[in-house]
């Protein structure tokens, strides 16, 4: 039975002792030596039936396959477009194949593209698809950047915060897992959702962010 | 406010003083086993990746980390850290020659790349002011601007400068986290780098002559210190995310 050494959302730093007698596997954020486990990057830790894990604070976004991203194209070839999904390593969207969705003709180094990751290449590489409802190139709207790690929070739990979000500025946000958010109305809506953004960015690790969210989002609107 | 005139200071530190300790103390006040006062902050630079700052014992480092990313085609770096060090001409004299060899050595044993194949770190060091402890405060910082861009690490690092220095009248003294008038004038200055939680040693490096005693001495001395080092770098992600939140 593994000893936990920390409370639930302690902040931790690597090489923070999360728990000794651990029998199994390292969860990400952790690393085991002997038998016991430790912190590899800064964190909240998650302590959960017994289970130690880490809520990251920041960090690369590493893609998984399912993953839905918006990513930027960075470079045209002949048969594959070559996108900066923010992480370390770039990602491929091949340009063969008949699907009408996809337009061969006319990408444009900068562009703005909505994709599934449908798996990796040895080095790492995501591969892209775009012929999901709704995917392929975003014509307008606002993108901005929020680290990866915080996009969970930045979605609630079952979508609920951004839900709130959408409801209270009439606006359509797009969340990629990669931690870039496309909003898309009017100029002014557009802002206030960007500002609610900012704020559930800057309060990812603190409780009743929702609440707080919905109050900022009311008395802006009453403004 | 004391208006403090930068002529004088130079003065007095270029010209060797009668005795740099007065009664087992230093000019500062403190006692030879005290640490000085030093600040750490991270997350400074919202545009990098990570960043961090650290001032002690008159040197000001800034650090800032761009990645983990994939190396350019043309690049062939053996590296996974990449350390470039700038060196303003206000800043001061550097004594360290391969500061960037030093650094790149010990950040490599720390980060782990096993979920990062093929990719680099950059680490940007900005020396702004060089006093003493160059190398130790650089270092510091590298590590907290890694650990804030999420680079996995092993651990944090402590390192702190351990001098050992001849008064006029022939007499030794080895003290902990020099000033940067003891630096000045120390025989040997040596470097020494643990892990913050598990105590490891990442990095000896001594420079100047000591005997097998003084090394021992100044590693007793080192281990003692640690403490409020690693406590210095942990405090700097608490201060952050408990007054400020985040604000990257």
């Amino acid at each position: 039975m593994a000893r936990i050494l920390v409370k639930p959302r302690q902040l931790v730093v690597p090489g923070t002792p999360l728990a000794s007698g651990v029998v199994g596997g390292a969860a990400p954020g952790t690393r085991l030596d002997g038998d016991t486990l430790y912190a590899t990057v800064v964190g909240l830790a998650s302590v959960r039936s017994g289970d130690v894990g880490i809520i990251p604070l920041g960090g690369p976004y590493l893609p998984s396959k399912g993953d839905i991203v918006i990513g930027i194209v960075t470079a045209v070839r002949g048969t594959w477009i070559e996108i900066d999904i923010k992480a370390p390593w770039s990602a491929d969207l091949g340009l063969e194949g008949g699907d009408d969705r996809r337009p061969e003709r006319g990408w444009r180094k900068g562009d703005a593209v909505l994709a599934t990751v449908t798996g990796m290449d040895e080095e790492k590489h995501a591969m892209l698809d775009i012929s999901g409802m709704d995917h392929g190139p975003i014509s307008e709207g606002l993108l901005i950047d929020v680290p990866a790690p915080k996009v969970a929070r930045l979605i609630g739990r079952s979508g609920s915060m951004v839900g709130m979000i959408r409801e209270l500025t009439g606006c359509t946000i797009i969340v990629g897992l990669n931690g870039r958010v496309m909003i898309q109305g009017t100029p002014g809506g557009q802002l206030l959702a960007a500002r609610a953004v900012g704020l559930v960015e800057a309060n990812a690790h603190t409780h009743g962010l929702t609440d707080a969210v919905r109050v900022f989002l009311e008395g802006e609107r009453r403004d | 406010m004391p208006f403090v005139c930068s002529w004088k200071v130079s003065a007095v530190i270029n010209r060797r003083p009668e005795s740099l300790f007065v009664d087992g103390r230093r000019l500062d006040g403190r006692a030879l086993d005290a640490l000085g006062t030093a600040v750490a902050e991270t997350g400074i630079i919202p545009q990098a990746d990570g960043s961090a700052k650290v001032e002690r014992s008159g040197t000001k480092v800034l650090a800032t980390v761009r990645g983990p990313h994939e190396p350019q085609k043309h690049e062939d770096d053996l590296t996974h850290v990449r350390c470039t060090i700038d060196v303003p001409s206000f800043s001061g004299p550097v004594q360290h020659d391969d500061l960037t060899e030093r650094m790149e050595g010990a950040l490599c044993s720390l980060v782990l790349f096993d979920d990062l194949p093929g990719c680099v770190v950059d680490v940007r060091i900005q020396l702004v002011a060089s006093g003493a402890s160059v190398l130790a405060t650089a270092l510091a910082a590298a590590t907290l601007a890694l650990a804030d861009a999420g680079v996995p690490m092993r651990d944090l690092v402590a390192a702190v400068d351990v001098v050992i220095v001849h008064d006029a009248q022939g007499k030794r003294f080895i003290a902990l986290d020099p000033s940067e008038i003891e630096g000045t004038w120390a025989s040997s200055t040596i470097t020494v780098c643990f892990t913050c939680h598990r105590g490891d040693l990442v990095l000896l490096c001594a420079n100047g002559r000591q005997s097998q005693d003084e090394l021992e001495s100044a590693l007793t001395l080192a281990a003692r210190g640690m403490g409020a080092v690693s406590d210095l770098m942990t405090d700097s992600f608490l201060r952050r995310y408990a007054t400020r939140g985040e604000d990257k």
